[in-house]
C-alpha cells in the first residue's frame, strides 16, 4: 500500500462522503489528507500543491459535482505538468457505467461503484498502488 | 413494475453502503385516504425523473431513528440528532438508489432516463407528494431503527 505520509485528496460535493472518505483513509493509516467540494475547488488544490512542489500522490474524485465535474478535473489534471501519473480513482454511480470508458481514454487508474463498501475503497487503493509501481518499473526499466 | 425496481435498489443500497437490512412492509397507493401512511417523517429527498418511456419522481422519507441509524453505520459512529452537515446523505443515498435501478431498468427493460440533481427536505413532519396525474406509489420499509418510505410516481406524459 502507499506510505502513510501519501498526500491525499479526496473529492466530493456530498459532506458525507467526504467526511468517510476521510474517516476510511485515516482508518487505513494515512494522514496527509486534504479535501474539495466541487471539481473547481479540487483543481484549485490540485494546482497549488503543484506550484508548491508538493503535489498530491493520490487522488479519489466523485463524478457528478457542480462547477467542474470529476472528468473534467480528471482531464486537466491529466494535461498539467507532473499530472499524467498521479493515481486517480473516481467515483461513478452504478448507472453510469459506460461513462467508465470515457475516464479511462481520458486516462483514470480506477474506478468506484457506488454503492460500495469500506473493503472496495481499500481493494481500489491497493490497485492503484500496484498500478503505479508497475508503471514506475516500466518507465525505468 | 418500476416501483418494484426501485424498492429492489433500496434493499440493495442500504446493505451495500450502509451495512444495513431493511425489509418491505407494505405497497400501497398514495392517494387512497384508507391506506395512507400516518408514520412521522423527519428527512428525505425528492428526485425527478425524464426518460423516453416515462417521466416523474422518485422520493425517499426516513423517520428520525432511522435515518441516523443509516448514516451512523456509513460513518461509524452513533448520532442522536440529523445535523446540517448530516443533512446531504439524503440526497446522496437516493442518488445511490436511483444508479441501482437505473442501471436494472436499462439492463432489463430497456429502459432510458436521466435523473436531476436531488432536493432534500428536513422538518418535524414532512409529507412527499408528487402533483401529478400518475399514480402514486408507496413503499413502506422497516428497518430495526424504526419506518421509512420511498414513493414513486411514474407514467407516460404523451400518453396521460
Amino acid at each position: 500500500m502507499y506510505p502513510a505520509a501519501t498526500k491525499i485528496l479526496i473529492v466530493d460535493d456530498t459532506a458525507l462522503m467526504r467526511r468517510m472518505m476521510r474517516d476510511l483513509f485515516i482508518e487505513m493509516g494515512y494522514k496527509a489528507l486534504t479535501d474539495a467540494n466541487d471539481g473547481a475547488a479540487a483543481w484549485k488544490e490540485y494546482s497549488q500543491a503543484a506550484a508548491d512542489g508538493n503535489p498530491f500522490e493520490l487522488i479519489i474524485s466523485d463524478w457528478n459535482m457542480p462547477k467542474l465535474s470529476g472528468l473534467e478535473f480528471l482531464k486537466l489534471v491529466r494535461d498539467s505538468a507532473g499530472g499524467k501519473t498521479v493515481p486517480f480513482l473516481m467515483l461513478t454511480a452504478e448507472s453510469e457505467k459506460d461513462k467508465v470508458v470515457e475516464a479511462i481514454k481520458a486516462g483514470v487508474t480506477g474506478y468506484i461503484t457506488k454503492p460500495f463498501t469500506p473493503d472496495t475503497v481499500k481493494q481500489k487503493v491497493k490497485a492503484a498502488y500496484e498500478t503505479s509501481l508497475k508503471n514506475a518499473a516500466a518507465k525505468a526499466g | 413494475m418500476v416501483a418494484d425496481v426501485f424498492a429492489a435498489a433500496v434493499v440493495e443500497a442500504l446493505k451495500i453502503q450502509c451495512s444495513y437490512d431493511v425489509s418491505k412492509e407494505r405497497t400501497y397507493i398514495c392517494d387512497d385516504a384508507s391506506t395512507a401512511s400516518t408514520i412521522v417523517y423527519e428527512i428525505g429527498a425528492v428526485l425527478a425523473l425524464v426518460g423516453k418511456q416515462f417521466s416523474g419522481s422518485i422520493s425517499i422519507s426516513y423517520s428520525k431513528t432511522l435515518y441516523l441509524a443509516l448514516i451512523g453505520a456509513i460513518l461509524r459512529q452513533k448520532f442522536d440528532e440529523i445535523s446540517s452537515d448530516l443533512e446531504d446523505g439524503a440526497g446522496e443515498l437516493l442518488n445511490m438508489i436511483f444508479g441501482v435501478a437505473k442501471a436494472k431498468l436499462e439492463a432489463d427493460h430497456g429502459y432510458s432516463f436521466k435523473s436531476a440533481i436531488p432536493t432534500i427536505i428536513v422538518g418535524p413532519n414532512i409529507h412527499m407528494r408528487a402533483l401529478t396525474a400518475h399514480a402514486q406509489i408507496a413503499v413502506q420499509f422497516k428497518g430495526k431503527d424504526g419506518p421509512f418510505e420511498i414513493r414513486v410516481s411514474a407514467g407516460n406524459d404523451q400518453n396521460s
